[in-house]
């Protein structure tokens, strides 16, 4: 079999587990920083940051949360079932879903800010011990705000906030569109991964696939490997039983035997019993008159 | 004369940034002005509650829900323009 070589973990990066993607990035996202990552709908970009949560939570001991804006959390959750990861193990402790999604009928009536999100992510943060955060598609919340400056202030006030923390953050957004181009425009501490991403959303994606493929590989070959286990133990089993049966048989020969031995004892002990009593009637029948006789001493 | 039904709302702020300072001060203006004597208002400071702000969802500041007349409304923002209110609690005459 082969054995794959991992390069030693780089302290300054955090390993996404997707291998090719930390092989060109030189071992993953920066640590403590902020990732921008820009793509068109359907490019991966909610698959590639839940990705960097599970792998973190699974692997680096690094629980996450996921601030969806866009898609409900069960969605999210049935999504990564499809790529074989088993979220609710991890739901528990090690990876939080937040459901920010705005309301539909929600109104808008001036200006408004983060403050709450952050409040209570600071919270949950604290409570889990998260090192690694996602902000799944920005744009939505962003969309809201009344203007530019808004919107600008807000990216300002939760970058500031990431900084402070020492999060490893990925913010997502949809490529086009007003709030796409207010936040390349931002100075990210991290990198952005916008056009260069688009063209590589199909790599990622079949990286993810062929990841899937290979574990179920793996699984099948594993129920392969218990299934021949299973016909191996069933076959010393049934050895055991024959050799039981076997030794059964044989008691069961030894018991009949004993049996027909100890009917013949019985038999001539019988026999012996018998002329014993004859042999007492014998005896008795020459003082018979005895006892009825009473003692006349006493 | 039919009896009007009474207003229930729960505003949520983020300490005294501008925003919520704004928002109350717009609620408790529109309230007095509109609803008299047939309102109530609680003030939910997330910085103080993060919890409970979890729990209803509520992650921008400040936002505005109305627990009563039924269905339940959000709004977000400062509160600042008047005839939107009015419509959103379907006040308009």
């Amino acid at each position: 079999m082969k054995t794959i070589t991992r390069r030693p973990p780089n302290a300054n990066k955090a390993s996404t587990g997707i291998e090719g993607f930390d092989e060109i990035t030189n071992g993953g996202l920066p640590h403590g920083r902020t990732t921008l990552l820009v793509g068109q709908p359907g490019s991966g970009k909610t698959i590639f940051g839940l990705r960097f949560l599970v792998f973190g939570a699974q692997v680096c001991r690094e629980p996450g949360i996921f601030v969806a804006f866009e898609e409900a959390s069960k969605r999210i959750v049935a999504n990564a079932e499809g790529f074989g990861w088993k979220l609710p193990e991890l739901l528990i402790k090690k990876l939080y879903i937040v459901d920010a999604q705005p309301q539909p009928d929600l109104v808008q009536t001036g200006d408004f800010d983060l403050s709450g999100l952050l409040t209570a992510l600071e919270a949950k943060a604290k409570e889990m011990g998260a090192r690694r955060i996602v902000f799944d598609a920005i744009d939505i919340m962003l969309a809201l705000l009344p203007d530019a400056t808004a919107k600008r202030r807000e990216m300002y006030r939760l970058h500031a906030w990431l900084l402070e923390r020492e999060m490893t953050a990925i913010i997502t957004a949809k490529a086009g569109g007003d709030e796409a181009s207010s936040l390349t425009e931002h100075p990210f501490t991290g990198v952005t991964l916008a056009d260069i991403y688009t063209a590589g959303g199909d790599v990622l994606m079949g990286t993810l696939r062929w990841e899937k493929e290979s574990a179920e590989r793996v699984a099948n070959e594993v129920a392969e490997v218990a299934g021949k286990l299973k016909r191996v133990t069933l076959k010393a089993e049934e050895a055991v039983l024959r050799v039981k049966a076997k030794s059964m048989d044989t008691e069961l020969l030894a018991k009949q035997v004993e049996k027909t031995l100890r009917d013949r004892t019985t038999q001539s002990r019988k026999g012996e019993l018998s002329r014993g009593r004859i042999r007492m009637r014998e005896l008795r029948g020459a003082d018979k008159r005895n006892p009825k006789q009473k003692p006349e001493n006493l | 004369m039919i009896r009007q039904p009474r207003f229930k709302f729960r505003l949520y702020v983020a300490g005294t940034t501008q925003n919520s300072t704004r928002a109350s001060a717009n609620l408790t203006a529109f309230c007095t002005a509109h609803l008299p004597h047939r309102h109530e208002i609680e003030i939910v400071d997330v910085l103080q509650q993060p919890k409970r702000a979890m729990a209803d969802s509520v992650f921008m500041t400040p936002t505005l829900i109305k627990l009563a007349p039924t269905p339940d409304r959000r709004m977000i923002g400062t509160l600042s323009h008047t005839q939107l209110l009015l419509e959103t609690l379907g006040l308009e005459t």
